[in-house]
């Protein structure tokens, strides 16, 4: 499995109206590691989902090439769609899927558990569905395991909700539908009250009833029965003989009445059925709506940091609960990273119990459990790959979720934990890269320590050999001991400058700061330096008043030496290498300039990289000099720059903080 | 050097006993070569060597409980050979009564040098009070310094410091121990003293105080008086 890849398993049962709508967010969702997955071939799509039915449908086509134009587009990786439709075109392919579920029943199979099983075997990240026949989804989808599964509700008809939402403007105030109910019963008989003189009031109860009808959509129980009373009032006051008064004459008057009331209450009735029912549906769109704004927002986090927030936020907003989160170590035995604002209290049996939530991958916390005085619910983070250990999510409840909003909160949950398992796996990935990369590092390291060491080996051995074997005249006989010498010299300062370099990537530099004369640092590493210091003219500037300032008198010396060593490898012989010291705000500057051919100003930034060699190097080394400077200098805390000079050369400043002795100077 | 002054080279590295032994006797030294602590030891006691070359790295026994065990008896000059990077273990040694160093890889001529800085200054030791170095005459009894004839003016402590490094020529200092003789126990930590001090004798006796040849810095470690 390609681990930190999002994979969507696509599953579309009949009726799937909206789903192109909900495809295409999908599709463009997920930022860069998106895998939408379609497939519009049965017969591939069979192969790959094996026994499951599948049926290519005609109504889906449009969210096929959605959800291909989002493979393409985000270069996801596709395994399968499942397709399931009443319209079959041809004879053969319906006769097929046919078989294969037959297959799948006789062996005993459930086409739902069938169809989780492929999906869990794929790492799919989330298998999307609509549900239309009970059936066809038997078994819980919302517990496919660790697979997000979403079931969309059916669709609801856009123009319906627009009225809904003018109305919802009228109503908006419990007074004012009280006021508006008894108006519109009025009203409607005022209305009618012309017409009547005309017509005879045998119609109006019709007229009524509309009234009651489109009242009940939108109004609470309340309103709506004051509404049916008022409107039964006011017609028999209004037009039934007698008129004005609450007194009905006739039987006919009294059966209609009666037979009114009750047809206006079970509209009534109906008509609340029904805005429950869409009330729902819109709280199942909303969760909808959260899950894929939440996935969206998550699939674009680029840390762990933003998971949390983001995570953090949308619990917030979707179920006014305070979440945190606790991240376990590789082990998962230890916190690792915890997410929880100083001001909130918790407790070391807090700590313990996220910490047993997430070893076990069971809830903790719970009223139901011993620790009924916890104050939060620790739900584990369950992966797709990782079951358990990698954190916990502290939600601040006494009483964990019931009913749909349970299920909305597992979903929600499960998002969460995925997303933050892709960072995991991410980061996974970067580690896998930083070990190449360090691999790649030994490979130059080696490569080069092989050339650099063999060429001064090979001089001495060369030197020597000549030496011992053939007799020379004293002048050669002396330039060959100084080849050896010198080579000696190279292996050495090679060697050292490995060491440096071991002790600083093992984090061995410990600085061992003393107090030191400037004076005595410059005329030390010019000392050691003098043979090759021998053509240059040195400039060494040390203000008389400087006091003793604390730093590794080795380390510095090592420093020093590097920068006027590479000085007297690239500038011209007869020009000024400089070293000056200031001292300045408790803070110790070092300078070393020369009038060497400077750096391109491209590789400004990199002559400090491990292994930089200054172009087409014929001075040899293994680009480890001004590395070592960098670390030794940042190991006393200091910063080391360097700049190209206006009338060429090279200047580096090196700026360390420093104590500086207030004693008898 | 002396003729028949014996040294004893301890270094489990052949080839470096090799070279010394080469090195000494290019200098009419005698040389006994030891390749483990134990050796070393045995050989010490058989034939009391004038001086002992002991590498801190031995196969056997650490180099430094050789040196302690040998202090316990042994009063002539030992020389240290180490690998650059043991700092720490230098000024130890030093501390446990090694007189001078060396780190490896090393120039013979300073090898020798060294050697043979050592060696004198056993041998002139308690002799006159007067002692020559250079250009500089130090009367350690009457306390008067000059260069080049001249008296030169020195506080108390300068002189002391002067007077320390004079009877110790050629030898390492550390820090600690010159901060032990002249200003006492409790300032051991305190080389800011040292470096204020040093800085002035400096200007008093060198030529060029900004590059000293008498009064050499040992980088980490002490100082060292001329050579």
């Amino acid at each position: 499995m390609k681990s930190g890849k999002w994979k969507i398993f696509l599953g579309i049962l009949p009726g799937a109206g909206k789903m192109h709508a909900v495809l295409r967010a999908v599709g463009i969702k997920a930022e860069g590691a998106t895998c939408v997955t379609a497939c519009c071939n049965y017969s591939e799509t069979a192969a790959l989902l094996e026994k499951i039915t599948v049926i290519p449908s005609g109504k889906i086509e449009y969210s096929i090439r959605c959800t291909r134009a989002g493979e393409c587009m985000r270069d996801a990786e596709r395994i399968a769609s499942y397709v399931e439709s009443k319209r079959v075109t041809t004879e053969k392919e319906k006769k097929q899927p046919v078989e294969n579920s037959n297959l799948v029943e006789q062996s005993g199979g459930d086409l739902a558990e069938e169809y989780r099983t492929i999906a869990r075997r794929k790492s799919v990240f989330r298998i999307i569905a609509e549900k239309v026949g009970k059936k066809k989804t038997s078994g819980n989808p919302g517990k496919s395991g660790n697979i997000n599964t979403h079931i969309s509700g059916s669709e609801i008809n856009r123009n319906q909700k627009h009225v809904k939402n003018v109305f919802r403007s009228l109503f908006s105030s419990i007074s004012g539908k009280y006021t508006l109910v008894i108006l519109a019963a009025f009203g409607v008989a005022l209305l009618t009250i012309p017409i009547t003189n005309t017509t005879g009031y045998l119609f109006l109860p019709l007229v009524f009833l509309l009234a009651a009808f489109v009242m009940a959509v939108n109004l609470k129980v309340g309103i709506f029965l004051l509404s049916g009373i008022l409107i039964v009032l006011a017609w028999i006051i209004f037009f039934v003989s007698p008129r004005f008064s609450l007194q009905i004459d006739t039987f006919s008057d009294l059966f209609l009445f009666v037979t009114f009331f009750i047809i206006a209450l079970l509209n009534g009735i109906f008509a609340l059925r029904f805005k429950e029912q869409e009330v729902r549906m819109i709280a199942r769109e909303r969760q909808t709506n959260a899950l894929f704004l939440l996935s969206q927002k998550l699939g674009n986090a680029s840390n762990i940091d933003e998971v949390v927030n983001i995570s953090m936020e949308n619990i917030r907003k979707y179920f006014s609960d305070d979440a945190f989160f606790i991240f376990m170590d590789d082990n998962a035995r230890h916190i690792e990273q915890k997410y929880i604002p100083s001001e909130v209290k918790f407790t070391e049996t807090d700590m313990a119990n996220a910490v047993q939530a997430s070893k076990t991958a069971e809830i903790t916390g719970q009223s139901s459990d011993s620790e009924s005085s916890s104050k939060y619910i620790y739900y584990p983070l369950k992966g797709v790959n990782l079951k358990s250990g990698m954190g916990v999510v502290a939600v601040r409840r006494n009483k964990p979720r019931e009913g749909e909003s349970a299920v909305f909160w597992d979903a929600f949950l499960t998002q969460i934990a995925q997303a933050v398992e892709h960072q995991y796996m991410g980061q996974l990935t970067s580690k896998t890269n930083l070990l190449n990369e360090s691999d790649k590092l030994y490979k130059t390291l080696f490569n080069s320590i092989s050339h650099e060491l063999r060429i001064p080996v090979a001089s001495i051995m060369g030197a020597s050999d000549l030496l011992l074997t053939t007799h020379h005249p004293e002048r050669l006989k002396t330039e060959l001991y100084g080849e050896i010498l010198d080579a000696s010299k190279r292996l050495n300062r090679l060697i050292g400058n490995l060491l440096d370099m071991s002790r600083l990537d093992a984090g061995r530099i410990a600085v061992n700061a003393d107090w030191c004369d400037i004076h005595d640092l410059f005329h030390l590493v010019t000392e050691e330096l003098k043979e090759e210091l021998q053509p240059f003219k040195v400039d060494i500037s040390v203000p008389e008043t400087i006091p003793p300032v604390m730093l590794d008198f080795g380390l510095m010396e090592r420093v020093l030496y590097n920068l006027v060593y590479n000085s007297t490898l690239y500038a011209p012989p007869e020009t000024t290498i400089r070293l000056k010291a200031s001292y300045d705000d408790n803070c110790l500057l070092l300078q070393v300039t020369d009038r060497g051919p400077g750096f391109e100003p491209k590789d400004l930034p990199h002559v400090f990289d491990k292994f930089w060699r200054y172009k087409a190097d014929k001075t040899g080394g293994l680009g480890l000099g001004l590395s070592i400077v960098k670390g030794f200098v940042e190991a006393h805390k200091g910063s080391v720059i360097v700049e190209n000079r206006k009338n060429g050369g090279t200047c580096f400043t090196i700026k360390i903080p420093v104590k500086v002795s207030q004693g008898n100077s | 050097m002396m003729k028949d002054t014996l040294i004893l080279i301890v270094d489990d590295e052949t080839p470096i006993r090799r070279l010394l032994t080469i090195a000494l006797e290019s200098d009419d030294c005698k040389a006994v070569e030891a390749g483990t602590g134990k050796e070393a030891l045995l050989i010490a006691v058989a034939r009391n060597p004038d001086l002992i070359i002991l590498d801190l790295g031995l196969p056997d026994i650490d180099g430094m409980d050789v040196l302690k065990q040998l202090r316990e008896w042994y009063f002539k000059p030992i020389v240290i050979l180490s690998v650059r990077n043991s700092e720490e273990d230098i000024i130890r040694a030093l501390d446990e009564g090694a007189n001078d160093y060396l780190t490896k890889p090393f120039r013979t001529g300073e090898l020798l040098a060294r050697v043979r800085a050592a060696v004198r200054d056993r041998q002139t030791k308690e002799e006159s009070p007067i002692i020559d170095v250079g250009n500089l005459s130090v009367d350690v009894v009457n306390h008067v310094a000059k260069k080049n004839g001249k008296i030169i003016k020195l506080t108390t402590t300068e002189f002391s410091l002067l007077a320390l490094f004079v009877k110790n020529q050629g030898c390492v200092l550390t820090h600690r121990h010159i901060l032990k003789e002249i200003w006492g126990l409790g300032y051991q930590e305190q080389s800011q003293y040292l470096r204020v001090y040093v800085a002035q004798l400096r200007k008093k006796i060198e030529d060029d105080p900004s590059r000293p040849t008498m009064l050499i810095t040992e980088s980490g470690i002490g100082y060292r008086f001329g050579i």
